[in-house]
């Protein structure tokens, strides 16, 4: 090719394109102001099903808004995809992300934007609003209902082994589970090759450690706490070493999966699983009777209390400017009124209490374990560690995993754990550490 | 003048051959190479970085898991390596040999190196699988664990090991082949003529003479094996606990958890230790290694 008619192309494009932006911004005005805005969400049944569901209700009552879905991940890469989106600020205008520990790696403050004067957050409840609040900002509304960690039981293989009621204490369980274990059954359901399903025990102990320990959260975070040191916070970790050490898990748990979980305690074959309870809607329909759901037992039944998750939420993009940013918080605030509530209770059936104040009421019929769950949910409840404070290290499934399989002890895998937690807490720059 | 300019461009001539591929090679290796010594200095989270100094490495170092990940990561490299020269050199010879199904069988021991590691990795996590996996039931007879050998912390290393060995030795005996193939046949006559045993035949003719070939295949497999990860994260993620994880699984674990500036400490910190035990064995090796 040579240079001169290079040139000539060259410049022919540049014109033409010249010429198509004229266009475009003279014909805009005209088309009755139809904005588009890009929503992400992570590619799980539950999250896409529930944004559809969520995106055509909103379309409906906005038909001047046009909201395009785009999905991503699961997981640690996930995790990625969001930090490298926002860093490079090719973020969609709205996403949804974990709300807690995991939101404060996002640097929220800078690359999200604040709502906290929007009239719609005040319909968002006050214990949502402090696990999406980073540096005075208050970034997100919620996607999804509230969960507890707690443990699944079979209800059959328990009326089977005689055990009557759900344990209150810890000692009643190991009873009851040695119970299910004489009975023929696998006590207690272990899915380690999901190393992240190990950290029930630990993690939705938390409702007894602050019971004992209120200011627990604000000291661990400030490195005044060790968690090998901490009578009551290493009760979790001791938990797993005691059913292991008991042989109360499943001889096969090191490469079980969580779908193994779900699929045993579902059919009885194990009659105990440790699980979050978004997992209820994976139980298949017809064994949903069956399968109850109890908070995880401290050492005293008068403080019997769930520990809850917050669930994902929804954030607009600092890039959002214009009508773009109008229309996402007419999003943001759909979302987090009744007729979001009922978009997503109708997508992806009820799973239990939404975060705002007016929200979409419990149908006639839902599962055994979310009816299990509403009822927890109005006694005595502690959010998990997670939403109180950002540091969790990120090998504790892996070390929880090598106490559930004995390849240290509870003291040396809380020890390793409190090692893990600097890492944390020095890339999030906080005090103390 | 008119000479000078010649040889200038005699000089520069055979540059502008190497220059695409050189562009290639700047872009995608070594200029995120040089990049990540400048960022394993660095607290860094995508969004802004930090001056830390040694921070990272101090951090590294200091990671608990870390010795058990480096032990790992030699006994991977080392056993994988040795395994596929040895089994290997057993597979080349026997497929120089005249036996029926020659090209069958040297096809079927190559189809492994082309099946994604991913695919293999995941197949083989099903085939180990207590209860229901195929390979575990037909070992159980032999009265292997319950808990399935990528299960039980003990064994979960080594049934990786032998998974890469079969993926991976296909390539090693073609390089075998290729080697022997290059042996001429005068030796062997005259080794005939001396009336020598097919044993004294491989230990004083093949073996010596395959040695270029063999010091690749070590090379190749043991820089294989110590940065080795996609075969590790498909069958056990590093697991049960952290019983199988070595040093690429470990950075990679730290990567997804966001330290970003610390996992780049890591991959420095591998990338120096592979050329510290690389570069002199290659040259020790290729010392040894005669003249056809």
């Amino acid at each position: 090719m040579n240079f001169g008619k290079f040139k000539r192309t060259l410049g022919l494009t540049l014109a033409s394109v010249a010429a198509l932006g004229l266009v475009a911004t003279s014909v805009a005005p005209a088309q009755a102001a139809t904005t588009t805005i890009t929503w992400l969400t992570d590619n799980t049944p539950s999250a896409t099903k529930a944004a559809q569901g969520i995106v055509a209700a909103f379309q409906k009552a906005n038909p001047n808004i046009k909201v395009t879905l785009t999905t991503r991940p699961d997981g640690a890469e996930g995790d990625n995809v969001v930090k490298t989106k926002l860093a490079t600020k090719t973020m969609e205008n709205v996403f949804t992300y974990n709300s807690g520990a995991l939101l404060a790696a996002l640097n929220p403050s800078r690359t999200l934007v604040d709502l906290k004067n929007e009239a719609f957050m005040s319909s968002v409840l006050p214990s949502f609003q402090s696990a999406v609040t980073s540096k005075g900002s208050v970034v997100g509304v919620p996607f999804g209902t509230a969960m507890g960690g707690g443990i699944y039981y079979n209800i059959p293989a328990f009326k089977a082994a005689g055990i009557k009621g759900t344990p209150k204490t810890w000692n009643q369980l190991i009873s009851a589970a040695r119970k299910l274990k004489a009975n023929g059954v696998d006590a207690i359901c272990g899915t380690f090759a999901d190393s992240w399903t190990a950290q029930l025990f630990v993690l939705a102990d938390y409702h007894n450690v602050q019971t004992v320990n209120p200011r627990f959260a604000a000291d661990f975070t400030a490195n005044k706490i060790k968690l090998a040191k901490n009578p009551a916070a290493l009760k979790g970790f001791q938990r797993l070493e005691q059913v292991k050490r008991l042989g109360l898990y499943n001889s096969d748990a090191n490469t079980a999966t969580y779908n193994d979980g779900i699929a045993r305690i579902a059919s009885g074959k194990c009659g105990m699983y440790p699980m979050l309870t978004f997992a209820t809607s994976a139980i298949p329909v017809a064994n949903q009777k069956d399968v109850g759901f109890m908070a995880q037992p401290g050492d005293s039944a008068t403080s019997y209390g769930l520990t809850t998750w917050m669930p994902a939420a929804a954030y607009i993009s600092a890039t959002t400017t214009g009508a773009k940013l109008t229309a996402s918080k007419k999003l943001l605030a759909f979302i987090a009124s009744k007729a979001g509530t009922d978009a997503y209770a109708k997508a992806n059936g009820y799973e239990g209490p939404f975060l705002v104040t007016n929200q979409s009421k419990a149908p006639a019929s839902v599962p055994r374990a979310t009816k299990d769950l509403a009822a927890l949910v109005s006694g005595k409840t502690t959010p998990a560690l997670e939403f109180l404070s950002a540091v969790k290290g990120p090998n504790l499934p892996s070390i929880l995993v090598q106490i559930a399989s004995g390849q240290v002890s509870a003291v040396e895998g809380a020890k390793l754990y409190d090692k893990d937690v600097v890492a944390q807490a020095r890339q999030l720059g906080l005090r103390g550490w | 003048m008119k000479n000078k300019l010649a040889k200038t461009h005699l000089r520069t001539y055979p540059l502008l051959f190497v220059l695409p591929i050189g562009v290639i090679f700047g872009t995608l290796y070594l200029f995120p190479t040089v990049t990540s010594f400048y960022y394993s200095t660095q607290r860094w989270s995508l969004f802004d970085t930090q001056f830390v100094g040694l921070e990272n490495f101090a951090t590294f170092f200091q990671d608990p898991f870390l010795l058990g990940g480096m032990i790992n990561t030699f006994i991977y490299a080392f056993l994988t390596s040795g395994l596929k020269v040895v089994v290997g050199m057993l597979l080349g010879v026997v497929l120089m040999s005249s036996i029926r199904f020659r090209a069958l069988l040297r096809n079927l021991v190559f189809f492994p190196v082309l099946v994604s590691t991913i695919g293999v990795g995941i197949t083989f996590q099903e085939l180990m699988k207590p209860q229901t996996g195929l390979l575990h039931e037909a070992l159980s007879v032999f009265g292997i664990t319950e808990m399935g050998l990528l299960g039980d912390p003990a064994t979960a290393l080594y049934a990786v090991i032998a998974v890469d060995v079969w993926k991976g030795v296909g390539l090693a005996t073609v390089i075998f082949i290729a080697g022997m193939a290059t042996i001429p046949a005068e030796y062997y006559e005259a080794a005939k003529l001396d009336g020598v045993s097919a044993i004294q035949n491989f230990r004083h003719i093949v073996l010596p003479l395959l040695r270029p070939a063999t010091n690749t295949v070590i090379i190749l497999s043991l820089i294989g094996g110590l940065k080795s990860f996609d075969l590790i994260w498909a069958m056990t993620g590093g697991g049960p606990g952290f019983a199988s994880d070595v040093m690429a699984s470990l950075i990679y674990k730290q990567y997804t958890s966001g330290f970003y500036g610390l996992s780049t400490a890591g991959n420095v910190v591998m990338f120096v230790m592979i050329l510290i035990l690389v570069l002199p064995l290659n040259r020790y090796l290729s010392k040894r290694e005669v003249e056809v």
